[in-house]
């Protein structure tokens, strides 16, 4: 086999490994064999088809595959999907076709996309296999001739009826035949292929142009496709494929003749075309830390940001710039976003993380020609920039925020649920509920009030209206230079976190109380409208704020009961829809009195009226998706999910209880108190649960094991609620893994369902009170197969 | 070729430019609109599967945007050059790039860059994907596939390049205010246009009779209406036009609550859509 070195030097080929042997990146022949024929096989499951032979390869004449998809500028932000998409689309299209190679990369740049594959086979494997036909009985008449059955079977394996084996035990005889497929050379298959791995790609947002109504993330340009030296054609959205490739926008734009697979990334090297996204990625990173290290200061390290401007760029040219001092003057947070969001610059920080009046940008093209035209356009359009964000922070900061509260009844919050106005009476509602819920004072609970009171005022400042990223932070800003208490500044400033998986909570106190209320109002009208969260469709970020209200519960420790406070944010939220309803039916000045008849209704973004106007259905939705995330949360900290979904599933909704309880429970792993606990569980739970009410008559007790049992429940039970409000979650368990003994004697020895009506009755309450210490705990059926008794 | 200066000279080499590549060199129409897309030879023409292309200056008129003429780069009325290729020539991007060199802005010696930004316009319900395109950093066009126009899909698609004269000329003449761009030797823009700004801003935010322009909208939107009922498709478009333009002076004097807002715009969607519709159909290309 030829070896080849790696063109790229920098990619992970393994140089001289054996193309045949499977490993995890690329093909396993045997396996897909068996893929391949499934398609084929008649009938029966029971009985799959083997494969017999495998024609070993010809190694010496495998060569490398490179394919080159050339566009217009693929966006930034669909460019390493697509990267990692088109690979493993290009390795299982091979596989499928019984190709074996060596391995698959993928690189990408906003004007291609390449993949290479390493010593792919000239043909695609040889296969033999044995395919069952119909039975003995179907495949010959009386006489023993050949029926139409057989002959169709056998005309569909090219062979001849006489070819046929029969097997199989007498009763089940089947006719068996031998299927042979060659194997076809590459330069057949691969126009066969590639089209429908590139095409079948799965862009979120593609563009559609041309004769064929095409859809790509944008117009396919060009195609290079060569195996080996060889150039193969076809034809891809319209072009046709072949070793012409183009170079850089601007530094090379002409045609580029690609000689051979394995001279392609040097060939664009030399057309400034940096093909590899991680070689672009690191030319950027050590550049920009180089850059920065002349004002004494670091890049700020943002990942997405060196994604997406390694996605903007085929020839990264670093450049540092620098504006006025004169403009640190602007939040620390402005400063970033301006340039960071708004001009893809990397902002460079000082020792102390303040920023220094300079940034990194990076230019498609030449490190050096014309360099200084770039400089200076850069930074012209950033102090433009900046000079807005100055005159639009002085205005904002002489009208304090207060003043801004009757703008709010401008602003629509979610459409059907009010304005931002309505939003903030229910905010204020929600913090009071919360604070008095955990005991609070009401002086306690003025710092949380004012913020919830001025925490939407910002989102009608010139800056946010500019920079919406910005809000609370803003709003933060400028309630503390116009003098609110820093408590009150800093819960503002954090009543949007955590705005992410891994983002930080707001401080436990004000900023905690606010920003839990501002998710449970929105997760609540969001709900109350029908709004839907399925799969990747989450325009308003109510999982993110589903579990931003769990996490905060759980790492503060807010012991509130879930369900309690969902009435509550349901009620204001359901209010908050009828009124809206009765508003928009009511208001006579959007009245066109035109002539054209009807006027276009208000579309709602909610679905039909129905169940979510129903609170009870409100509320348990609601609940059920906030424990989706619970769920998801102790996942993350690593506990068996068995004993997450028991606790998660059990009675209690103070959510910040169930990481305790669910640690408690895993702790019990593997012991036998856990056996106990949950054969106890097993043996009342379905009984008691046909018990009426939990009233035991003392007098109605006869057997001895039952009265035992009732006397230690009795007993028991102030000990038991306390250990488990004061979250002496083990020692509960220990409790609760005691009973079994009880249990079991009661159940052994007595007879619930007992002729007698009243004695029945009793013995299933008894059930009950017993089983309701367990469920109070999990729903322990999560937990049962890890006591193997499932 | 040398440096563009004057704002008419920038002007000039874009037409030039796409003239020899075939264009037709429009003019600016007669009704005040937001954008040059508005123009109703982009409109309808995009509809319908014949090729057109075109180039044209196109005043834009935003009432919303203005400043009094105090910000350095925001108007309420400002130039756009609009061209629109359709179908789109394969090299369009290419030839885009050719169009900044003719002006003088050698592609190796700055740099250019296309970055995603999708446009739609709710009132002309017409979508597209597309780019701006930063020059050293600063967008100075808006390139747009249009895949949508009136509601409907449109085939082919065409190309829509939106040239923001005034920053480029700012950019070739090297000052930091569009107000002090010379437009021609010894004229500025300021000189020509500061006043209507000036005069535009207070009629928009402070004076405009909101009562008047309402019923003014009523009653375009009434005779659109019933243009369209009679087959008078382009006339029916240029009281649509007349309704956007008027809400759009509603908005900026701060008439309109959210509702009301978002009630304006489905009126005027729903008359330009009827345009669209009834165009269509006239021509023997209904939808299908």
């Amino acid at each position: 086999m030829k070896l080849k070195e790696d063109p790229m030097n920098v990619g992970e080929v393994n140089v001289g490994e054996d193309p045949m042997k499977p490993n995890a990146a690329t093909n396993n022949v045997g396996e897909d064999l068996m893929n391949v024929d499934e398609d084929q096989v008649d009938v029966d499951d029971a009985m799959k088809d083997e494969p017999l032979s495998v024609d070993s390869m010809k190694e010496d004449l495998n060569e490398d595959l490179l394919i080159e998809i050339g566009s217009d500028e693929i966006p930034a932000r669909y460019l390493l999907p697509a990267i990692r998409e088109i690979k493993v689309r290009t390795a299982e299209a091979l596989e499928k076709a019984r190709l074996s190679f060596g391995r698959v990369d993928s690189y990408g740049t906003p004007r291609r996309l390449v993949v290479y594959v390493t010593a792919l086979a000239p043909r695609s494997t040889d296969i033999t296999t044995k395919v069952r036909g119909p039975s003995k009985k179907a495949a010959y008449d009386s006489q023993g001739n050949p029926t139409r059955a057989l002959l169709g079977f056998s005309r569909s394996l090219g062979i001849d009826p006489s070819e046929v084996v029969i097997e199989g035990e007498a009763g089940g005889e089947y006719v068996y035949g031998v299927k042979h497929e060659p194997g076809r050379p590459v330069e057949e298959i691969l126009p066969e292929i590639l089209p429908q791995v590139v095409l079948g790609m799965d862009c979120p947002h593609p563009l559609r142009w041309g004769e064929g109504d095409w859809r790509w993330y944008r117009s396919i340009r060009w195609v290079v496709c060569l195996y080996g030296e060889k150039p193969i054609s076809m034809g891809i959205a319209g072009v046709r494929s072949g070793r012409m490739s183009f170079g850089h926008r601007t530094l090379h734009p002409e045609k580029v003749e690609i000689h051979s697979a394995s001279a392609y990334f040097q060939a664009m090297e030399g057309a400034g075309v940096v093909v590899d996204h991680r070689r672009r990625r690191e030319i950027i990173l050590s550049a920009a830390k180089a850059l920065a290290r002349e004002m004494a200061g670091r890049p700020l390290e943002d990942q997405g940001l060196l994604d997406e401007v390694t996605c903007l760029c085929e020839h990264p040219a670093p450049f540092r710039g620098e504006f006025s001092p004169d403009y640190l003057k602007l939040p620390k947070e402005v400063l970033i976003t301006v340039m960071r969001h708004h001009q893809r610059y990397f902002p460079i920080l000082g020792d102390g993380g303040n920023v220094l009046p300079g940034f990194i940008g990076v230019r498609d093209g030449s490190p050096t020609r014309g360099m200084d035209n770039v400089v200076k356009g850069n930074e012209w359009v950033l102090v433009a920039r900046l000079e807005d964000a100055l005159f639009f922070y002085s205005q904002d900061l002489g009208i304090p925020l207060a003043d801004r509260l009757p703008e709010l009844k401008g602003v629509y919050f979610l459409r059907g649920a009010g304005t931002l106005w309505d939003k903030t009476h229910r905010l204020m509602d929600i913090t009071t509920y919360l604070g008095r819920s955990l005991g609070l004072t009401d002086e306690q609970m003025e710092p949380a009030l004012e913020a919830a009171r001025l925490a939407k005022c910002d989102l009608v400042t010139l800056l946010v209206r500019e920079l919406p990223e910005l809000e609370g932070v803003m709003g933060g800003h400028y309630a503390r230079a116009q003098g609110a208490e820093e408590q009150v500044a800093k819960a503002i400033s954090q009543h949007y976190m955590p705005k992410g998986a891994g983002d930080k909570l707001p401080d436990k106190g004000p900023g905690a109380l606010v920003a839990m209320a501002d998710k449970l109002d929105t997760l609540s009208v969001a709900f109350a409208l029908g709004i839907q969260v399925s799969g990747s469709q989450d325009p308003l970020g109510l999982r993110r704020a589903a579990s931003g209200v769990a996490n905060i519960m759980m790492t503060h420790g807010y012991d509130l009961r879930l369900d309690d406070v969902l009435r509550f944010t349901a009620g204001l939220a359901l209010s908050a829809v009828k009124q809206d309803g009765v508003e928009q039916g009511s208001r006579p000045s959007d009245q066109p009195g035109s002539r054209t008849g009807k006027r276009p209704g208000r579309p709602r973004k909610a679905g039909k009226p129905g169940k979510h106007l129903d609170e009870g259905f409100l509320v348990d939705s609601l609940k059920q998706f906030i424990l989706q995330r619970v769920e998801a949360l102790l996942i993350e900290q690593g506990l068996p999910i068995e004993m997450i979904r028991g606790v998660v599933g059990g009675a209690e909704t103070r959510i910040a209880r169930l990481p305790h309880m669910a640690r408690a429970l895993a702790a019990l792993a593997g012991t036998e108190n856990l056996d106990n606990v949950v054969t106890g569980w097993r043996r009342t739970s379905v009984l008691g649960s046909r018990a009426q009410g939990r009233q035991v008559a003392e007098d109605l007790l006869v057997e001895e094991p039952e009265k035992q049992l009732y006397r230690l429940v009795k007993g028991k039970g102030a000990l038991m609620e306390a250990l488990f409000e004061n979250k002496q979650y083990q020692e509960y368990l220990q409790e609760l893994s005691a009973l079994r003994a009880p249990i079991d004697s009661c159940l052994d020895k007595v007879l619930i369902m007992a002729e007698d009506e009243s004695l029945k009755q009793n013995r299933l309450r008894l059930l009950g009170l017993v089983s309701d210490m367990f469920t109070r705990f999990a729903d322990f059926s999560h937990v049962l197969p890890l006591t193997g008794k499932a | 070729m040398g440096k563009c200066f004057y704002f008419q000279d920038v002007i000039r080499a874009l037409q030039d430019f796409w003239a020899e590549q075939g264009c037709y060199i429009g003019q600016p129409y007669d009704i005040e609109k937001g954008a040059g897309t508005m123009n109703p030879l982009t409109f309808f023409y995009v509809l319908g599967p014949e090729p057109w292309n075109m180039a044209y200056v196109e005043p834009c008129r935003r009432p919303q945007d203005a400043r009094y003429g105090d910000n350095p780069n925001r108007m309420g009325h400002y130039y756009q050059f609009q061209v629109i290729l359709k179908p789109p020539p394969d090299n369009v991007v290419e030839l885009y790039i050719d169009s900044l060199e003719r002006l003088g802005i050698e592609r190796r010696d700055h740099d250019i860059r296309l970055v995603e930004d999708n446009w739609e316009s709710p009132t002309l319900g017409a979508a597209g994907l597309g780019w701006e395109v930063w020059l050293d950093g600063m967008e100075i066009t808006q390139f747009t596939y249009f895949q949508e126009m009136g509601g409907f899909e449109i085939k082919p698609i065409a190309a829509e390049l939106t040239y923001g004269l005034e920053r480029i000329t700012a950019y070739l003449q090297n000052v930091d205010n569009v107000w002090d761009i010379q437009v021609s030797p010894g004229i500025t823009y300021g000189r020509i246009f500061l006043e209507q700004e000036k005069e535009n801003s207070v009629y928009g935010f402070e004076v405009a009779d909101v009562e008047f322009l309402r019923q003014q909208f009523n009653g375009y939107e009434e005779e659109s209406a019933a243009l369209i009922g009679k087959g008078l498709v382009r006339p029916a478009y240029d009281c649509a036009l007349k309704c956007s333009h008027i809400f759009n002076l509603l908005d900026a004097r701060g008439a309109l609550s959210v509702a009301e807002r978002q009630n304006y715009i489905g009126r005027i969607r729903n008359l330009t859509r009827r345009c669209a519709q009834k165009y269509l159909s006239l021509r023997g290309f209904d939808e299908k």
